[in-house]
């Protein structure tokens, strides 16, 4: 049994390992990115390695965290350090064929475009653009704000490609003359940095060389005006601040880092910053020549000098435990066994072969365990608790349910809480990924977000009650099937209705404690206890749902078929004072804002109500 | 029992069966069970209609009301009666119940919710709330509550004459002694559509700002910021100051009256509480996350002046200024080219603890009932499974 087991992790861990093996083809081999990936940017207000820089752009561009056969920080390297061959490179999605009209582009399985064929789009259209820019938010149509957002992207992508353009070797002077006049030697490489001291005699000269003539021109004079010329197009990238890789160091620059061309145009240089930046240059020459050793031991140095540079501002093992954090994955391998486990616990409960629970009631702890592991990263990385974003209560609600099922387990060992918390597991787990590639999931939060208290305490609790209520919730879904298919087994029946009532009365322990304690904080920053809000109404909801299905049962009025039932709506009444009440946008705590899942949250609640309808129907004409 | 010497004691007997009767009736559990399904009606309608007509008149209507009028004729009960009923629904309970042990956890418990009820009821019944908002190097000792008005009349040498809302109805004439004239009251718009004149109004009975624009009635607002405004009529000054004037809240014009050799100015505010001290505002702070707009946090750092003592405070998120009673939280800011105001919410609150002491005693009743309650599910499962 173990050895399969064995076999099942092996075949789960091999997925990566073939990405891998894709990944070769590149010059440099994944792994070999680790440094440089984990080298400290600000952005977005957060210090963060690159890799977690690269898989957020790469994100908004492309919609996918990897290329195919080329991982984020790869893709980071190579759009800043050889920009050319990335602009050839398809990564733009463009999913409305509308919007590729509207640029001349052909229309293509994938959608994938390159930054060469959306720039030569739109240089062809500017006059279109520029009409959709200057019309009012509401005036345009869905497809025209999709070319203003791809616009948008390809601008933030320009920038991007441009950070280090100032240490490229864009230039060569050949006349011996001019070299000797710039002060630059003849014939080789030279960077915009090198020509930089220089600027004032090249453009002294161009200054005057303005009122000749093109045809008047000698070689070396014209061979002067076009670099002046380059010269002037590479300073345009001055513009270009995304790549904030440069820690302050000086008391007036307050957090704010630095990218290189801000460093050069801005005056933040120091003796350090250039020793810095000159290792950066070191990366490129070795990236372009192709030298593995060289790159991985420059992007080493320039990470070690960065962590010095910044002191206090960037904690090396925080910033190595995120990139560690991204490449590890460890939410989707978790993903992954509750999925596996569901599938083991189906055919168990179909065929009742116990080695089939035996190998789900390994893979579901295993699952927890890693999913708890991704969850602690992420507390220690940010340094605050773990649910502050939507994205982050569909991990907590999950682990909270597949925990609380696995207790039961402990004490039931029927194989119908594992089911319930596999399920719960596998589709939260499944809606975060969804959450995740809306960009970098360790976003900063809005000012009364950010503390540490209030979040650790309501948060946790209000989270832990939808966890729990959802366990409730998905049992009734149980205790329904039984009825219909093992109408005899009642002791099984009386099994899960007892814990149907106990998850609620769990449930109902940490919503009530949860929204008393949210009212405590209203009091304490807005200076009202309640003030029927929709995120307060949604919370209190739930309370009153559990409330009235325990006195329900307690009362007699509902009996055990009737509680049930209604115990299964709670999944209903969670999803829409979890997610609903965003939709209403209205109030003091709109702002986890989402428009798309609508559709979804109602496809789930009418799911939800018609199973409710369809069993009850089957059970009355069984009856 | 021994019979009674008293005549009347068989009807008193049966009064107090009869009254033990009503009180275990008005204690059931089922009572609860219905008026939450209604409470969670309310809810659901309340929430949704707050996207429609506003957080604050739907909260009018659906929470903090006795009675809700369907379509403005049906009446069925509102946020206020329902809980009440819970909460004489849960006293009943609570006289009737006979502690023991088994039954600790719920009483416990049921207490917690009767005093966060009791909370509840005293804070929409005594609390007040209102705003304050100082300049940098300003200083202020009143709160405005944005939800009522007051016209005050202020005389050259800074003395204010204040008529309360309760006094603005159309029709009544305000007098003071102090005053030359009187005024009375035209129009009164709970919220106002300002619209400019094409020219001036060749009326000599029309003066001020009503000559150049035209005030119109406005649906209420959305986001709970109506601006209320007044017409009103100036008599007994003298032929050239009386006529009709028309004021609005934070009206950036001032309405000036000459009459008995003094200039008057009328203004239509918000109306205001006096404080018993005075916060000066030394510096408004807003910190933001490197590189970015995105507000990391407020602060407003304060002088507090009640007589003698002066005392440095800084409020913040999460972090107010309580003082005789008042409550002051940071809430927002105002940028005026350069310059900043910070605006302050503050509350005064008879029910503020209600919470807090209710809260803890839900909690430790909810444990130990869950404590109670959960070996037993577990038991009743194993003697089956035996």
């Amino acid at each position: 049994m173990r050895f399969l087991l064995l076999l099942l992790f092996l075949l789960l861990s091999t997925a990566p390992a073939q990405a891998m093996m894709e990944a070769q083809v590149q010059s440099l081999q994944p792994l070999e990115y680790c440094a440089f990936g984990e080298i400290p940017v600000l952005h977005e207000g957060r210090v963060k390695p690159l890799a977690s820089f690269a898989r957020a752009y790469l994100l908004a561009f492309s919609g996918k965290s990897a290329l195919p056969g080329m991982g984020a920080t790869a893709w980071l390297a190579e759009t800043l350090f050889d920009p050319e061959k990335a602009y050839e490179r398809p990564i733009f999605n463009i999913a409305n064929p509308d919007v590729t009209d509207a640029l001349s582009l052909p229309w293509r399985e994938g959608h994938r475009y390159s930054f060469d064929e959306i720039s030569g789009g739109i240089a062809k259209h500017k006059d279109t653009i520029r009409a959709v820019e200057s019309m009012g938010d509401t005036q345009r149509t869905p497809s025209q704000r999709q070319l203003q957002e791809l616009v948008a992207s390809a601008a933030a992508y320009a920038l991007l490609s441009e950070s280090l353009s100032l240490m490229q070797p864009r230039f060569r002077i050949h006349d011996a003359g001019l070299a000797q006049k710039l002060h630059l030697p003849r014939g080789q490489n030279l960077t915009f940095l090198d020509i930089a001291p220089h600027e004032y005699i090249l453009m002294g000269d161009i200054e005057r060389l303005k009122h000749t003539k093109p045809a008047d021109l000698t070689p070396a004079q014209r061979e002067e005006a076009f670099l002046a010329l380059d010269y002037t197009q590479v300073a345009q990238h001055q513009k270009s601040s995304l790549l904030r890789i440069v820690p302050p160091e000086w008391q007036r620059d307050g957090d704010a880092w630095f990218s290189p061309w801000a460093v050069l145009f801005e005056g933040h240089g120091s003796p350090q910053s250039t020793a810095y930046l000159d290792l950066w240059k070191k990366m490129g020459e070795a990236y372009a020549n192709k030298q593995a050793g060289a790159w991985v031991n420059a992007a080493e140095a320039a990470r070690g000098k960065a962590f010095e540079l910044a002191g206090d501002r960037a904690s090396p093992f925080r910033i190595r435990l995120e990139s560690f954090y991204l490449r590890a994955n460890l939410l989707p391998i978790a993903l992954g066994l509750y999925i596996a486990a569901f599938a083991l616990l189906t055919v168990f409960s179909l065929s009742g072969r116990r080695f089939f629970y035996l190998a789900a009631a390994w893979l579901m702890p295993l699952g927890a365990f890693l999913h708890l592991a991704g969850i602690a990263m992420r507390i220690i990385i940010m340094q605050r608790p773990p649910v502050a974003t939507l994205y982050e209560t569909t991990l907590f609600v999950s682990l909270i349910a597949v925990v609380l099922s696995l207790l039961f387990e402990r004490k039931r060992r029927d194989g119908a809480s594992m089911l319930v918390g596999s399920i719960i597991g596998a589709v939260l787990l499944f809606i975060s990924t969804r959450y995740a590639a809306e960009g970098d999931t360790m976003e900063m939060l809005v000012a009364v977000l950010n503390t540490n208290f209030w979040l650790a305490t309501h948060v946790v609790a209000v989270t832990a009650g939808y966890g729990c209520a959802l366990v409730a919730g998905t049992l009734a879904h149980l205790y329904l099937l039984q009825r219909y298919f093992r109408p005899r087994d009642t002791r099984t029946h009386e099994n899960i209705l007892n814990g149907i009532l106990a998850v609620c009365l769990i449930a109902a322990f940490f919503a009530t404690l949860g929204t008393i304690l949210g009212g405590i904080w209203a009091d304490q920053s807005w200076g009202r206890f309640w003030g029927w809000d929709p995120k307060e109404n949604g919370a209190m909801l739930i309370v009153l749902w559990l409330l009235w299905l325990l006195h329900g049962r307690i009362a007699q009025v509902l009996n055990p078929l009737n509680f049930a039932s209604f115990a299964l709506l709670t999944n209903v009444v969670v999803a829409l004072s979890w997610f609903g009440v965003n939709l209403l946008s209205v109030g003091l705590h709109s702002y986890g804002f989402t428009s798309h899942i609508a559709l979804n949250l109602g496809l789930f609640c009418g799911g939800e109500i018609l199973f409710l309808a369809a069993m009850r129907g089957l059970l009355r004409v069984k009856a | 029992m021994q019979a009674s010497p008293y005549k009347g004691a068989p009807r008193v007997k049966k009064a107090v069966q009869t009254l033990s009767d009503a009180l275990r009736l008005a204690a059931q559990a089922r009572w609860f069970f219905y008026l939450l399904i209604w409470l969670m009606i309310l809810l659901v309608a309340g929430t949704i209609s707050e996207k429609y007509i506003g957080l604050y008149l739907a909260q009018k209507t659906y929470f903090s009301s006795f009675i809700i009028w369907i379509g403005g004729i049906i009446p069925v009960p509102g946020g206020y009666t329902t809980l009440g009923l819970i909460f004489c629904n849960l006293l009943a309970k609570l006289i009737v119940e006979r502690w023991t042990k088994a039954k600790i956890g719920t009483l416990i418990t049921h207490c917690g919710a009767l005093l966060l009820l009791l909370g509840g009821f005293l804070t929409a019944a005594y609390s007040y709330e209102g705003n304050m908002v100082i300049e940098e190097g300003g200083a202020s000792n009143f709160i405005s509550d944005y939800r009522s008005t007051e016209l005050a009349v202020t005389d050259g040498r800074g003395k204010e004459i204040v008529f309360p809302e309760s006094e603005l109805k159309e029709g009544a004439v305000l007098r003071d002694a102090a005053l030359p004239f009187t005024i009375t009251i035209e129009h009164v718009f709970e919220n106002i559509d300002l619209q400019p004149r094409k020219a001036l109004l060749e009326d000599d009975h029309v003066h001020g700002m009503l000559k150049a624009v035209d005030m119109r009635e406005a649906p209420p607002s959305m986001e709970d910021k109506n601006m209320p405004g007044v017409i009103f009529s100036i008599a007994g000054g003298n032929k050239k100051t009386d006529g009709s004037y028309g004021v609005f809240t934070d009206m950036p014009l001032e309405q000036h009256i000459t009459a008995g050799g003094t200039s008057y100015t009328i203004s239509l505010r918000h109306g205001r509480i006096i404080l018993p001290f005075e916060l000066k505002l030394i510096k408004f702070e807003k910190q933001l996350y490197p590189g970015t707009d995105k507000a990391r946090g407020y602060s407003s750092e304060v002088i507090l002046k009640d007589g003698a003592l002066e005392w440095r405070s800084v409020i913040s998120m999460n972090n107010p200024l309580r003082y005789k009673g008042y409550t002051f939280y940071q809430s927002s800011f105002i940028d005026r080219d350069g310059s900043e105001a910070t605006v302050l919410a503050a509350v005064k609150n008879a029910g503020a603890m209600f919470p807090y002491i209710s809260s803890i005693i839900l909690c430790i009743g909810l444990l130990a009932h869950l404590f109670i309650r959960l070996p037993k599910l577990k038991t009743k499962r194993a003697r089956e499974s035996a």
